[in-house]
């Protein structure tokens, strides 16, 4: 059963992969995390936390030529290729940070690194992660996983918060 | 008339893809200057003539922030039209940008939006 926090993760993932990488996604109910290529982004705010996402191989020059607008991926280098994955992690972290603890905490977000492994961690800090989701896309597959290090949860800071 | 650009991001595709929109909107660009950081950015306005400069917020060295500090302190670059280009999600930030005299566009966006935002700061119109 999918949390409100899986929801949301995979609504602001969902949505732009079609915006910004033209890759249709939808939730891929048989989750199963297939070997892939994978990048992670760290946050520091009010909690600190990281985003991790894992996509098939075959998905990365894909992302890449959608973004940059080629109709030839061959000809996109793998340092393209992976900045491509990298900024799109990115947009996917900066959107979901204020859907997840509302738009009036300040985030600084790190710059975001392919991971040599090919899986998502199970745990961070000890932690296991606050949402995941499993989507399926054009040509592959990608999950993605939330961790954060906060003693409370967004929402309760978020409650905390004065109203506007 | 063509706007000379500097646009600063530390990813090289994202750089390509605001050059690119603003194209696509119409805009008519003339010198197109990128940087990787803020760092960088300040090296290339203090050597060439730049109309308008599109920034992102999350860098190394010198983030987005930090370099419309330094924009808005310097007597010559003070009036510089300056566009945030960024995930930044946070309205108190934006707010605090904003009073600095940067207008802040979302990402992802439209060759439209960026194209009217230009237009609206600039009074340049559009490529023929």
């Amino acid at each position: 059963m999918h949390s409100e926090h899986d929801e949301m993760l995979r609504e602001v993932a969902e949505g732009t992969l079609e915006e910004l990488a033209f890759v249709l996604a939808v939730p891929d109910e048989d989750a199963c995390q297939p070997p892939g290529v994978t990048a992670g982004i760290r946050f520091r705010g009010p909690f600190d936390g990281a985003l991790f996402i894992t996509v098939s191989p075959q998905m990365l020059p894909v992302v890449a030529a959608n973004m940059l607008g080629v109709t030839d991926n061959g000809q996109l280098s793998t340092e393209c290729q992976h900045d491509a994955f990298k900024e799109l992690l990115n947009v996917i972290c900066g959107n979901l940070l204020p859907v997840y603890a509302g738009d009036g905490m300040v985030f600084d977000v790190d710059s975001a690194d392919m991971l040599a492994g090919r899986s998502l961690p199970e745990e961070l800090d000890g932690r296991p992660p606050v949402a995941t989701a499993s989507l399926v896309l054009d040509a592959g597959r990608a999950e993605l996983a939330f961790f954060t290090a906060a003693q409370q949860s967004a929402r309760t800071v978020r409650s905390a918060q004065p109203q506007r | 008339m063509s706007l000379n650009i500097l646009v600063v991001d530390d990813s090289a595709v994202m750089r390509s893809m605001v050059i690119k929109t603003l194209r696509a909107g119409g805009v008519e660009l003339g010198k197109v200057h990128q940087a990787a950081n803020g760092r960088e950015g300040l090296d290339v306005l203090e050597q060439h003539w730049v109309d308008m400069v599109l920034v992102d917020i999350n860098m190394p060295v010198m983030n987005g922030q930090q370099m419309l500090e330094q924009i808005r302190a310097n007597p010559i670059w003070e009036n510089m039209p300056v566009i945030v280009v960024s995930t930044e999600g946070s309205q108190t930030r934006i707010d605090e940008l904003e009073r600095m005299g940067a207008r802040f566009i979302h990402k992802p966006f439209t060759p439209e939006l960026v194209r009217e935002m230009i237009q609206n700061m600039t009074g340049v119109g559009h490529a023929q």
